[in-house]
């Protein structure tokens, strides 16, 4: 079943003599339960994608449809409160408030959802007992090192049940040990939550790691495993 | 994100950047502390006039006196009808009375004689000279007993407080009903009479009429009946002030009336303004405050947006991965406002408590010197409603002033905000 899927979508920034084409019309369709990766080099437009189906950014044509109904019908608030609900996501430089505690941390999106009280520690509490850092609970996310950072990025993105975690070079500031255990921990939530996993990366071996691999060049899908 | 996330949000954030957070304070806190003590000797000016002239009552009376007299310049003044040399010494005659009657706008007429009385005694026997007037009708602040008679032939008289003791008395309420003899003399046959008072009550110390003992009207016409004994007729009518009261109450019928006496050659003020008019300098000193306090509170709007520019800069990131995670521009701006808020909080809040302190400290000093004698009069008061106003005001002024950053904040991109190099 089609979770997202995009149609024709271009992005262009800039304009006249600065035009600048990110995206060249992509169509791909991502299902529930799927783990993706968006595999390109440098400046080939995976973030851009990434942005657009994670409903940060808006294609210039084309269109993005969630649960077969079009993004583009979405008003503001229900958009904060979709991208709040159902997405969760990972970034490459953890993006924690460092002087924050962990749980502090995690609870973010559930503070931004308005949730409070016991339901919303209780939350916090599973989510980092899930990615393994009950000890660490009280500590300040600055005292971390990068590969606890990450699973609270993880932790954080998985407080909120979401359906979709968008991953943004997860282990591109990770040692090698390190990127493994990030990578089991997420599609170990891949397989026992059945969340749709969509990891943009240029590491081969994580991509391989994946179900599909979508390749982007140039704005355009290249290569991969279409379905 | 509900309310009390939105302020710990903000609360966190000052506390996290304590020093910048201090500074910014301190510009609030010096115009609310400056502005808070202004309104605090509003106030107690305010109060202390409510004291004395509240309970008046009539304080729209008018007392006209014969205008600018040759005291007021050391020039020699050129004669014309309004000013000649006979009039110079302050004292009016029938045809005054006959003119300023003759202004319109101002009803209940009542010219006052001078009654000059040589000495008074109370029981101990002692001789005191006595500065007094006939009661004008208002209510003055007593201490204990109740106002003398504005007609009829009771001889009653007011006392102040000092002459209490001198008099011979144990106390004010021990002179209520007592005698004081005041002795008179008429300047033709210079036969001195005495003439006995009843005490009917002890004035408290007051701006109004300030150390003035005050007649009833029937002591007044027995004290004039003394000086004139023996006077030619034409030289009986000789008048002090008269006293007047305008029709209509409003302040600029009012400057009317006083501006028609003023070119007839007289010159009226209704107590009120006496009584305003002795406040002038209290008025020039929170004049100054207010300017002082507004600037400072220009200068702390400033520190207020430089502040929180700061803070949107440091916390792009924060406020792009919130945005991410469905924070709404709405709520983006209400945790920048709220900064700001505190900021207008806690400054105008330690502001005042120091006003507090400062004023209670000038209280303390003021009774005893500047103010000493001026009984009810607390220089420096704060209430309630006011100094909510005040911190009301300023956290409104400091919210405007954050709301630029506030709105900066709120318009961050995510995509922009989470882009790293």
């Amino acid at each position: 079943m089609s979770l997202l899927e995009t149609r024709g979508v271009t992005r262009t920034y800039g304009k006249g003599t600065t035009k600048f084409d990110a995206l060249r019309g992509i169509n791909l369709q991502i299902n529930k339960g799927d783990s993706v990766a968006i595999i390109g080099k440098s400046g080939s437009g995976k973030s851009t994608l990434m942005h657009i189906l994670a409903l940060l950014d808006h294609p210039t044509t084309g269109s993005v449809f969630l649960n077969n109904e079009p993004t583009s019908k979405i008003k503001n608030k229900a958009l904060n409160k979709l991208r709040n609900q159902t997405f969760g996501f990972v970034f490459q430089q953890f993006f924690l408030n460092a002087q924050d505690s962990v749980l502090e941390n995690v609870m973010l999106p559930l503070k931004i959802a308005g949730v409070t009280g016991r339901e919303r520690r209780t939350k916090a509490l599973a989510a980092i007992k899930a990615v393994g850092l009950e000890s660490k609970v009280k500590n300040k996310a600055s005292a971390l090192s990068g590969g606890q950072k990450q699973r609270v990025c993880i932790a954080r993105a998985l407080v909120n049940d979401p359906q979709i975690i968008f991953a943004d070079e997860p282990t591109g500031n990770l040692d090698s040990a390190t990127s493994e255990n990030i990578e089991n921990i997420l599609f170990k939530l891949h397989q026992e939550k059945n969340i749709t996993l969509i990891i943009v990366t240029h590491d081969p071996d994580l991509a391989k790691k994946c179900e599909r691999q979508i390749q982007i060049k140039d704005g355009q899908v290249v290569g991969g495993t279409q379905q | 994100m509900r309310f009390h996330d939105i302020l710990n949000s903000a609360a966190t954030n000052l506390w996290h950047n304590k020093g910048r957070t201090f500074l910014t304070i301190i510009a609030v806190f010096i115009g609310s502390l400056t502005i808070a003590i202004t309104m605090g000797i509003n106030n107690g000016v305010n109060d202390y006039l409510k004291k004395q002239v509240g309970n008046v009552g009539k304080t729209e009376q008018m007392s006209i006196l014969p205008g600018s007299s040759s005291q007021d310049t050391n020039e020699p003044q050129k004669y014309n009808t309004k000013k000649s040399s006979q009039n110079a010494d302050g004292m009016m005659d029938k045809n005054d009375v006959k003119k300023i009657k003759s202004v319109k706008g101002l009803k209940d007429f009542k010219a006052l004689k001078d009654c000059d009385v040589d000495y008074v005694q109370g029981p101990n026997k002692t001789k005191y000279i006595i500065i007094a007037q006939i009661t004008e009708g208002i209510n003055y602040d007593l201490k204990v007993g109740h106002q003398v008679a504005t007609s009829g032939k009771k001889a009653q008289i007011l006392i102040t407080k000092p002459m209490v003791k001198s008099y011979g008395f144990k106390n004010a309420q021990d002179a209520l009903g007592k005698k004081v003899t005041l002795v008179t003399k008429s300047p033709v046959t210079k036969k001195k009479a005495k003439i006995s008072a009843t005490v009917v009550g002890v004035r408290n110390d007051s701006i109004v009429s300030k150390g003035f003992a005050i007649y009833s009207n029937g002591l007044g016409e027995k004290i004039i009946a003394a000086n004139q004994k023996g006077l030619p007729h034409a030289l009986k009518d000789k008048y002090v002030s008269v006293i007047a009261t305008p029709v209509n109450k409003s302040a600029s019928s009012i400057k009317k009336v006083e501006d028609n006496l003023t070119k007839k050659g007289y010159s009226g003020m209704t107590l009120k303004e006496a009584v305003n008019e002795l406040f002038l300098t209290f008025n020039a000193v929170t004049g100054v405050l207010i300017v002082f306090g507004a600037i400072a509170l220009v200068a702390a709007c400033f520190g207020v947006i430089n502040t929180l520019y700061m803070s949107v800069r440091d916390r792009t990131k924060e406020i792009g991965l919130m945005k991410a995670l469905g924070l709404s521009k709405g709520k983006v701006f209400s945790i920048f406002s709220c900064e700001a808020i505190l900021i207008g909080l806690f400054g105008s809040s330690l502001g005042l408590l120091l006003a507090m302190g400062l004023g209670s400290a000038i209280n303390n000093f003021a009774a005893k010197s500047f103010l000493k004698g001026l009984d009810g009069f607390t220089l420096i008061q704060f209430n309630w409603s006011s100094s909510l106003l005040i911190i009301g005001i300023i956290c409104l002024i400091t919210f405007l002033a954050g709301t630029l950053p506030a709105k900066r904040a709120a318009k961050l991109d995510p995509i922009t905000a989470l882009r790293y190099e």
